[in-house]
């Protein structure tokens, strides 16, 4: 059989034209189509897009900066930051097994019906535990809980507890300084937090920096004036004084007579600032520094010394003191001892309110105010201390002379233990106020001249007296140096309304040592002793002597006498240790 | 003309290479820059923590009553001390 192929037979029926224009017309409307849509793509959303596509795979990540140190004089460390993490959750997202749940809760010790409830809270941010320590942090990583997020953050503790928390102060939960010295120098503290932007791959893995669109700087540290043995010597003995005398409170500072460094600073009661619970107002107050009170017979040197310096008295001028009584108007002026006439130096020695009103009476109005003015009396000792109190020194044109009389023995007149501190620096140099520093300063300081070189030296003998045997001051001797000081003991004001409290007392004492060339003031005040001692010179002075006698060795002050046969500091008190 | 162009094609081809190879070595160094810098972190975590401790155990209120109690150390009494003081020696400094 044979098969012819004819090409010519009609076999197959010609394409239709409009078949192959349709192929052709859907293929074109195709190619439009794509065309116009990557045109929409491409140029139109191409912003949108690009950031949408960025989003997918770049983060920016906060770089948190860690709160500098504080330190003490000598480097040691009194405040520091450790890093910590939280937990946060992004309720929307988390997506967790019950086991995870379980397991998370025992993780930050947050019960589960109460992660089960910040999940449903359908917030975009909820933190579950806050300053976690690190370890636990890595095993809550390790859950790889979608949702379940941690934050570096910073842990606040202070190592000295509380010997100097209330120069210290705190911070909250998110690092800002709240009192003391941590909001006082808290722009300093704190570092800025840096952002980055990178690009992370599908597992979470940085792999590439693109931009730094804020450096981040670390907080600095602050250096303190504080020395911590002299701090803890100080705290130690207020703490013991305060608790035999069954007293309300006490405070104590210690300034270097040429710096002007506060060297120590502690109040008692005083609070513990690792533990939050410790707190409240009464305890966490600087008394130094916050707190007023009418500083009593302390203020008598500078009645005397105004005296002096407009050559009124000299030292050995006798005064009229006998029968130890001065009527002013319908007010009387008591001494608690008649000691018949005294001379000016008699006067601080034995502490006469007499003989202090006499001389006051002797001043005009205007120049005793200037000498308490220019003393730092009713300002502000510009130490740069949160909350601190200037005091109260009324104008000069509003004094009646009774209150003349009273002010010459620190009635009327309200200041703080810095303050009253302070103004002893003027007796401790050669007549110059020193500005205070809670920062190491190092180099002497220059103060404002204010009493001359010579009335310095002859109010600094009176003070030496004051402390002999035959002084009011006379336990707050140290066997081998010469000491220089004067005791207080003021009744307390009523609180609201007018007069003094018949049996409530404070009892301060202002002193410094080697008197041959100070160079250490110290301050004290304790604040209602009940135990039957009200006295300046038994509640005060003793403190003043065991705490000047270890600060001086601290320091390395040669002695400047003989040693003699004085015995004191006898057993040191002991810190119970809480928490 | 077309030496150049495979010439160039070449060069193209081994350019396109260099940034692969170039990228990728990149990446693998900024992947160790972040361990590092996690390090870094790692032990500044435990370099305040180890200063934490320090400055807990060397606590005065510790020292003192582990010298007292533990050692039995007493502060000497000044009497029957002798002072020796440096010719050097200016009042002021600690040294």
């Amino acid at each position: 059989m044979k098969v012819l192929f004819n090409p010519s037979r009609k076999t197959i029926s010609p394409v239709p034209e409009w078949r192959s224009r349709l192929v052709q017309g859907l293929l074109l409307t195709c190619l439009i189509i794509l065309i116009s849509r990557s045109i929409y793509l491409q140029a139109l959303n191409k912003d949108f897009l690009q950031q949408q596509g960025q989003s997918r795979h770049e983060r920016v990540i906060e770089q948190n900066m860690q709160r500098g140190n504080i330190k003490d004089r000598n480097g040691e460390i009194l405040a520091v930051s450790a890093p910590v993490r939280s937990v946060w959750i992004e309720p929307q997202r988390v997506n967790a097994t019950p086991e995870q749940i379980r397991q998370l809760a025992s993780l930050t010790g947050v019960e589960e019906a109460v992660i089960q409830q910040r999940i449903r809270s359908g917030k975009k941010f909820v933190y579950l535990r806050r300053q976690l320590p690190p370890e636990l942090a890595e095993k809550v990583a390790e859950l790889n809980i979608k949702g379940v997020n941690l934050k570096h953050e910073f842990y606040r503790y202070y190592p000295a507890r509380e010997l100097a928390a209330h120069i210290l102060g705190f911070t909250d939960i998110d690092g800002r300084g709240q009192e003391g010295m941590e909001l006082a120098w808290q722009d300093m503290l704190t570092g800025e937090d840096g952002k980055r932007r990178v690009i992370k791959d599908r597992i979470g893995r940085i792999v590439e920096d693109v931009e730094q669109i804020q450096s981040p700087k670390p907080g600095q540290d602050v250096v303190l004036s504080i020395d911590s043995k002299i701090q803890y010597l100080a705290y130690r003995e207020l703490a013991r004084a305060v608790k035999e005398q069954h007293a309300k409170a006490g405070s104590i500072v210690a300034l270097d007579v040429q710096t002007g460094e506060v060297l120590a600073m502690a109040n008692y009661p005083a609070f513990n600032p690792n533990q939050r619970a410790s707190m409240n107002n009464e305890v966490i107050r600087n008394r130094v520094l916050v707190d007023t009170f009418e500083p009593g017979s302390t203020l008598k040197p500078f009645v005397v010394a105004v005296a002096m310096e407009t050559g009124r008295i000299k030292p050995d001028t006798l005064m009229e003191t006998a029968g130890g009584k001065l009527k002013i108007g319908r007010a009387v002026i008591h001494d608690v001892r008649d000691k018949g006439n005294l001379t000016v130096s008699q006067v601080i020695q034995a502490s006469s309110n007499v003989g202090a009103a006499k001389i006051a009476l002797l001043l005009p109005p205007k120049t005793f105010w200037e000498m308490l003015n220019r003393s730092g009396f009713g300002t502000e000792t510009g130490i740069g201390f949160p909350g601190e109190a200037s005091g109260r020194l009324r104008a000069y044109n509003t004094w009646r002379p009774i209150e003349q009389a009273t002010m010459s023995y620190g009635h009327g007149i309200s200041a703080s233990l810095m303050q009253l501190a302070r103004a002893y620096t003027l007796f401790a140099t050669d007549g110059e106020l020193k500005p205070v520093t809670l920062l190491k300063r190092d180099m002497p300081a220059v103060g404002q001249k204010v009493i001359s070189h010579e009335t310095a030296q002859s109010v600094r003998k009176m003070l030496e007296l004051a402390v002999q045997p035959e002084g009011t001051g006379n336990s707050a001797r140290i066997s081998g140096y010469r000491v220089a000081g004067k005791t207080g003991t003021a009744h307390k004001r009523l609180k609201g309304q007018k007069g003094y409290a018949k049996d409530r007392y404070i009892s301060s004492f202002v002193g410094f040592a080697p008197a041959s060339d100070p160079r250490v003031i110290i301050a004290i005040m304790i604040d209602e002793p009940s135990s039957g001692n009200y006295y300046g010179g038994t509640v005060a002075a003793p403190v003043f002597s065991r705490v000047m006698e270890g600060t001086l060795r601290i320091l390395n002050v040669p002695f400047d006498e003989p040693l003699g046969n004085l015995v004191i500091s006898p057993v040191p008190a002991e810190l119970e240790d809480k928490g | 003309m077309i030496k150049l162009n495979i010439f160039l094609f070449v060069i193209l081809i081994i350019c396109g290479l260099g940034i692969v190879t170039a990228r990728y070595e990149a990446r693998k160094l900024f992947m160790e820059q972040e361990k590092e810098q996690k390090l870094t972190e790692q032990l500044e975590t435990e370099w305040s923590q180890l200063l934490l401790e320090q400055s807990t155990l060397a606590m005065s209120a510790r020292v003192e009553k582990i010298a007292r109690k533990e050692l039995g150390m007493i502060t000497p009494p000044t009497t029957g001390n002798i002072l020796a003081i440096h010719p050097d020696y200016t009042p002021g400094t600690t040294e």
